[in-house]
């Protein structure tokens, strides 16, 4: 062995054993016996010495085993921490490195190799592999048993060890700065995490807590860029480096990722190193900030899903990060990975609850513009039916009693859903109540709506399809005119029904649009049934539309049953929902039925 | 390490370690020892306070040998600490173990 370090104890109590030995595996036999000594000194007891003395022997035979020729020169260091309650081994070596299993898995019967792993975590409370660029730390530590009772406590086998060992002041030190380095970093993670409960910009709380990062790893500088929410692009989220670095890099997998670390790590989603044996080559723009440096790229996942790329490095080519120093990087991106996430996830549901506020304000709204009760007229009745495709919708209906005489029947579509529909609706029925002096003229009344509702509607690019019918009952005769809309259907009983309306264009596409009318007799069994293209266009299970014959049909046989208006209104709602099964409603459905009754 | 014949048996003892410095010893030793007759290797493990994955994979590897050979290793004498690793390897049912 080149170097043992006196075993010795520190002010806290922690004895404390380093060693330094050759890359070889008749060293690893040495190492364990001396770390034998050493624990069976502390004391303790001698299942638990010769579970150490077993778990360094593999620890160190893999080590050896597994390292490349060219680094096979280098030295391997094994160092022991013995605490008031726990044994940890740190075991620092120089292979290409691997992914622990955990657990790793018993290897079958007749397999001669791949046990020491499985040793090591069967005997061992926790185990853990840092990787580093250019080292590797195997972590093992395990619980101290309690002492029995009366027998001889840890501080004095301190007392006693604190007598036998001579202190060594440059080992002393190197601890010392090991246990505040350590001390450091989880005190760094513990406000890290209580943080991560705060709401806080995420810019700003990467900002600071990439600031902490750098102190605790003696690193120079970082970048920190964040994926997009479509996943398309990295773009900056902040970086302790001056000059332009504020570009975005495209993830698309056509791009190419050759000469950028970020890109390399976002894809192969892998650290990616960069130091004086791979350069930061001339293609990638770091390479213009931070000529001279060495360090790593780190993807940073949740939930699978790409967050973002850290990258983090020192000036200087040489001092490469030790591995305690990488696991702390990764450990801090992969925190700040979760709590981006959160964040990105505690917007996105507030979004949600917002749109689903909002659309439940403007649905109340578009529902109290739909009059709770329809007039009825001796020996007339109306009734009306209702159905968004969303929480909120374009459809319209009305009917309203002019001079004691005569009705209004109005039914309009707001073209699309949502809010905008649902505040035209809430427009068009202002405007139908503010000249209620033309109802007996349906399509002068459609003119001047058009000539009011234009501008707005050709601001917003939208549009509105109506239908106005006054109705004589005295002279039992009706004018019908129409702005785009579907014509209604007189119905007969034994007849079959006839579409009645001529159609100009909708309200909102031309201003000076002239409405005309229609004057029809009403005869005494007919029925007016007005609706919307939500109703002629819904599909069933099949995929086939009702389309205006199978309204037609369907009408023919409610009709047939002679029933009143509300009778008419409910067996047509049953008809369309049986119709419709289980499909979505993809648009508003609205219709009105004029009936004897 | 010692070896010596006891009818059909080939048995070695007398050391008190198997591992990464002694595994591929004792299987040159075992290769070199067998003659036709022996269809039983026996280690003597009463002495053995050490042992590792390493001289578990010489086991398992004078144990292939033997079976081919239609015979078997035993192990004799196993002491706690070597009892316990092969406990948790579960190979204390693979090969025969003698507690005298």
């Amino acid at each position: 062995m080149t170097n043992v370090v006196t075993p010795h104890t520190n002010q806290v109590g922690t004895q404390f054993l380093s060693l330094v030995f050759a890359c070889d595996l008749r060293e690893s036999r040495e190492v364990s016996r001396c770390v034998r000594q050493f624990l069976a000194a502390v004391p303790l007891p001698e299942d638990d010495v010769h579970a150490w003395e077993l778990m360094v022997t593999e620890a160190a035979n893999n080590a050896a085993e597994y390292v490349t020729e060219a680094k096979r020169q280098l030295s391997n260091r094994l160092e022991v921490f013995c605490r008031d309650r726990e044994i940890e081994v740190r075991l620092t070596d120089h292979t290409p490195g691997f992914d622990m299993p955990v657990p790793a898995e018993l290897p079958s019967v007749d397999s001669e190799k791949g046990r020491g792993l499985f040793l090591i975590q069967s005997l061992a409370d926790e185990v853990e592999y840092l990787r580093g660029r250019t080292e590797n730390c195997m972590v093992i530590r395990k619980k101290r048993p309690v002492p029995a009772a009366g027998a001889s406590g840890g501080t004095t086998a301190v007392v006693d060890l604190q007598s036998r060992f001579i202190a060594d002041e440059q080992t002393l030190q190197a601890m010392t700065e090991e246990l505040a380095s350590c001390y450091e970093s989880l005190s760094a993670i513990f406000r890290f995490s209580s943080a991560l409960n705060r709401p806080q910009p995420t810019e700003e709380f990467a900002a600071t807590w990439m600031r902490e990062l750098l102190a605790i790893v003696e690193a120079d500088w970082y970048v920190l860029r964040l994926a997009d929410p479509g996943g398309k692009e990295l773009r900056l989220s902040t970086t302790s480096l001056p000059g332009n670095l504020d570009y975005s890099l495209s993830l698309s997998p056509d791009a190419s990722s050759a000469g950028c670390v970020e890109l390399r790590a976002a894809q192969s989603r892998q650290d990616v190193w960069f130091d004086a044996g791979t350069p930061l080559s001339l293609g990638d723009p770091l390479s213009h900030v931070v000529r001279q440096s060495n360090g790593l790229a780190h993807p940073i996942f949740a939930d699978e899903s790409l967050v973002g790329v850290l990258t983090v490095g020192r000036l200087t080519t040489e001092a490469p990060f030790k591995a305690g120093q990488v696991n702390v990087i990764q450990t801090f991106a992969d925190f700040l990975g979760i709590q981006i996430s959160n964040a990105r996830f505690r917007a996105e549901h507030l979004q949600i609850q917002l749109t689903a506020r909002e659309l439940e304000i403007a649905s109340n709204l578009q529902r109290s513009l739909l009059p709770e009760k329809l007039p009825q007229m001796p020996g007339l009745g109306v009734a009306g039916y209702y159905r968004s495709a969303r929480q909120v919708g374009g459809d319209f209906y009305d009917a309203i009693a002019a001079d004691g005489q005569g009705l209004l029947l109005v039914i309009a579509d707001v073209m699309g859903k949502g809010v905008p529909a649902a505040m035209f609706a809430t427009i068009f029925r202002s405007h139908l109540h503010a000249r209620l002096d033309l109802v007996k003229r349906p399509g002068e009344f459609l003119t001047w709506l058009n000539r009011s509702l234009f501008s707005d509607l050709d601001r917003m690019e939208m549009f509105i399809t109506a239908q106005l019918v006054y109705l004589d009952p005295a002279a039992r005769r009706f004018q019908v005119a129409g702005a785009g809309h579907c014509p209604l259907l007189m119905t007969s009983v034994g007849g079959s029904p006839v579409e009645v309306g001529n159609t100009g264009f909708p309200l909102g596409i031309m201003p000076d649009t002239r409405y005309s009318e229609e004057i029809r007799d009403l005869p005494p069994d007919a029925r007016l049934f007005l609706f919307t293209d939500g109703v002629t266009d819904m599909r069933n299970s099949s995929d086939e539309m009702l389309g205006t014959d199978g309204l037609k049909q369907n009408l023919q046989l409610i009709i047939n049953r002679r029933g009143n208006a509300a009778q008419a209104v409910q067996d047509m709602a049953i008809m369309l929902q049986t119709f419709q099964g289980k499909e979505p409603v993809t648009d508003d459905q609205a219709f009105l039925v004029l009936a004897n009754g | 390490m010692k070896t010596r014949t006891q009818g059909d048996t080939l048995i070695i003892s007398d050391f008190t370690e198997l591992n990464t410095t002694n595994a591929m010893w004792l299987q040159d030793l075992v290769r070199q020892s067998l003659v036709h007759t022996h269809k039983i290797v026996e280690l003597d493990l009463s002495t053995v306070r050490f042992l590792d994955s390493n001289g578990i994979s010489a086991l398992i590897s004078i144990h292939k040998t033997m079976c081919k050979r239609g015979g078997k290793i035993r192990l004799f004498g196993p002491t706690p600490a070597v009892s316990q690793i092969l406990q948790l390897l579960s190979l204390n049912e693979v090969f025969e173990i003698i507690n005298p």
